[in-house]
């Protein structure tokens, strides 16, 4: 008895610590590289969701259709970062009006578009792992595993490649890089590019398991916002930190006590960690 | 100026008590709308505009005060009998609303405060501060929404439908004899007072030199610093008048509609509100509520013909307002002024 309660909490903590991490993972790159928080994550999650129900609905393969949709959500993101955000480089918090006029602006694009009502995807990979009379959700396990495959291959991308180092470079001082002959202004391009298309990504692995909605941004943005905020700047590991502790956290405290207990439980504990530690879990300078 | 700024403040106020006497009963209840929501939009900038902290938080004291007026007012004065689940019926006893009022004031104070305490003593800014008080609105929201059956007192809290069958304010001696604004005109002209009163209130602040140190934080925080003043304890300070103004405008609201739902938490409201200070004029005081009324005014009259694209417009309006008159109606205006006086 004592034994199942334990797997469950640690299976429900690892999944909602990879969804936690693979849809802050955008967002935490954007603020990292940039110092800029994206209001707009949620929406261009929730467009990733929306595509992958476009390219279903056009008759592509599911899989096919989740590994496309983040795609347009990654054009969509130049086309913000090119149209508007580029000219608030410096303005923090402009920039974070100006993306939430963005969110606000998809959200009803969307309603306009779709309706209000929710759309929702049969799951790719139906059924439960046994495991000592306990069932797991298969999809669920194999988002942890995607969650695992998108983190390293990020850290490969930022550790191995030209644009990872021309990155690294901006991050430590973007002044100095520009000098350096780095085109800053491409290199942000660039970020927000992958920024928003891993929202896209987020949105489209997520899709068999939640309702497709409008309104679908704004519930998992939040807690996208804590792990950003309380993982520090520090990009891979930072997030890693917040999701990890912010998921096991909750999914503990609602399985012992209710949901919105555990919402509760986020929060605090969120306040909490950027009370005695201000710049993040994990930050540079200190 | 200053005389200037008190005649036209006197004209406005004039002109605003003689309204309900041209208007239509509904356009009285919408007019106490619009100065409910022109609280709530000072509120905001008094912490925004003055001080440079952007709070997203506004709704959770908002949404608050109206949550503690309706329960503390029901449960002091009201009968309730539970059908089944959330549903009710609800004798009104009578009663001076004194208590709920204070109540509904004073806890965002209270809420606002502790935060502050955690927020400000911790050095937490800029964008850190965004998304804590963003995430404390909306977490709000998710709670309400998910106690149904969960009672204070003998009230249901109701969940996404909220609380219905608020009482409205009345006011009179405790004990000897109450009077309730039902009218139109009488909560009209209550809320009215309440709204000039909260502008002088802020208007006296910024014009002290409390206002001054406020401002200086706004303009270098770490300069203001070394002239020795706990910048943490003035942003507590304010933070808190704001939540009080917050929560006020939340109780107004409530004993407006008689009900209040998660609807108050809800993440449109808190952008609605910094899209009324932006447009009006953040710093500006009075921006608020000239924010707050143009915008709901045009809302009121464009979206029955527009319906959903309102909100897309409202999206490229903030847009393009961030983007390029960072100052607003009454930043521009004041503007005006100041380049008239320079070339005469």
């Amino acid at each position: 008895m004592g034994l199942e309660i334990i797997t469950t909490a640690i299976f429900n903590a690892l999944s909602a610590s990879s969804i936690l991490i693979v849809s802050a993972l955008g967002l935490s790159i954007i603020f990292g590289m940039m110092g800029i928080i994206n209001l707009a994550h949620g929406e261009l999650i929730m467009l990733g969701a929306y595509f992958t129900y476009i390219f279903k609905s056009l008759g592509l393969n599911i899989w096919v259709s989740m590994a496309v949709a983040p795609i347009p959500v990654a054009l969509i993101g130049v086309i913000i970062e090119r149209g508007i955000i580029r000219f608030l480089y410096g303005r923090q918090m402009d920039t974070l009006l100006a993306t939430w006029g963005i969110s606000i602006f998809i959200v009803q694009g969307i309603r306009v578009i779709f309706g209000p009502a929710g759309k929702s995807i049969t799951p790719p990979f139906p059924g439960t792992f046994e495991f000592y009379g306990l069932s797991f959700p298969k999809y669920r396990c194999l988002l942890i595993l995607f969650t695992l495959a998108i983190l390293l291959s990020m850290y490969l991308i930022f550790k191995f490649t030209k644009f990872g180092l021309k990155a690294r470079a901006v991050i430590q001082n973007a002044d100095m890089a520009s000098s350096l002959g780095i085109k800053t202004p491409n290199v942000y391009m660039m970020t927000f590019c992958i920024g928003a298309g891993l929202a896209g990504l987020a949105g489209s692995l997520l899709t068999p398991i939640i309702n497709v909605e409008p309104a679908l941004g704004l519930k998992i943005v939040i807690r996208t916002f804590l792990v950003v905020v309380t993982g520090g700047t520090e990009i891979l590991a930072g997030t890693i930190a917040g999701g990890t502790i912010l998921g096991s956290t909750e999914s503990i405290v609602a399985l012992f006590t209710s949901t919105y207990f555990g919402n509760v439980i986020l929060l605090l504990l969120a306040i909490l960690i950027i009370r005695f530690k201000p710049k993040g879990l994990i930050s540079k300078g200190y | 100026m200053r005389k200037i700024f008190k005649n036209k403040f006197l004209i406005l106020s004039l002109g605003f008590i003689a309204l309900p006497l041209i208007l239509s009963t509904y356009y009285v209840n919408i007019l106490s709308l619009f100065l409910i929501m022109g609280i709530l939009a000072l509120s905001l900038d008094l912490i925004w505009g003055y001080t440079g902290i952007l709070s997203f938080g506004q709704g959770a004291f908002f949404g608050l005060g109206g949550y503690t007026y309706a329960i503390t007012a029901m449960n002091l004065m009201c009968n309730v009998e539970i059908r089944y689940l959330s549903h009710y019926t609800v004798i009104n006893q009578g009663g001076t609303t004194y208590i709920p009022i204070l109540l509904g004031i004073l806890l965002p104070v209270i809420l606002a405060t502790v935060l502050g305490y955690f927020l400000f003593y911790a050095r937490v800014s800029g964008v850190y501060f965004c998304i804590i008080t963003l995430s404390l609105t909306l977490i709000l929201q998710q709670i309400t929404m998910q106690l149904v059956e969960h009672q204070i007192g003998n009230i249901p809290l109701g969940g996404f439908n909220g609380i219905t069958y608020v009482p409205r304010i009345s006011i009179g001696i405790p004990l000897l004899f109450y009077y309730s604004l039902d009218g139109p005109n009488h909560f009209y002209y209550f809320v009215l007072f309440c709204s000039v009163l909260s502008l002088i209130i802020c208007k006296k602040i910024c014009n002290s030199p409390f206002g001054s140190i406020l401002t200086a934080i706004r303009d270098n925080e770490i300069r203001t610093e070394s002239f020795g003043y706990d910048i943490r304890k003035y942003k507590m300070i304010v933070f808190a008048i704001s939540g009080a103004l917050a929560g006020l405008s939340g109780l107004l609201y409530c004993s407006w509609g008689s009900f209040i739902s998660p609807w108050a938490f809800d993440f449109f409201l808190s952008a609605e509100t910094i899209i009324w200070v932006l447009i009006g004029g953040k710093g500006t005081l009075i921006g608020a509520f000239v924010g707050a009324f143009l915008t709901q005014f045009l809302e009121n009259l464009l979206s029955d013909i527009l319906i959903y694209y309102w909100l897309l417009i409202m999206g490229v309006v903030f847009i393009v307002i961030v983007l390029l008159f960072p100052k607003g109606i009454m930043g521009i205006i004041y503007g005006l002024k100041r380049s008239n006086l320079k070339s005469s």
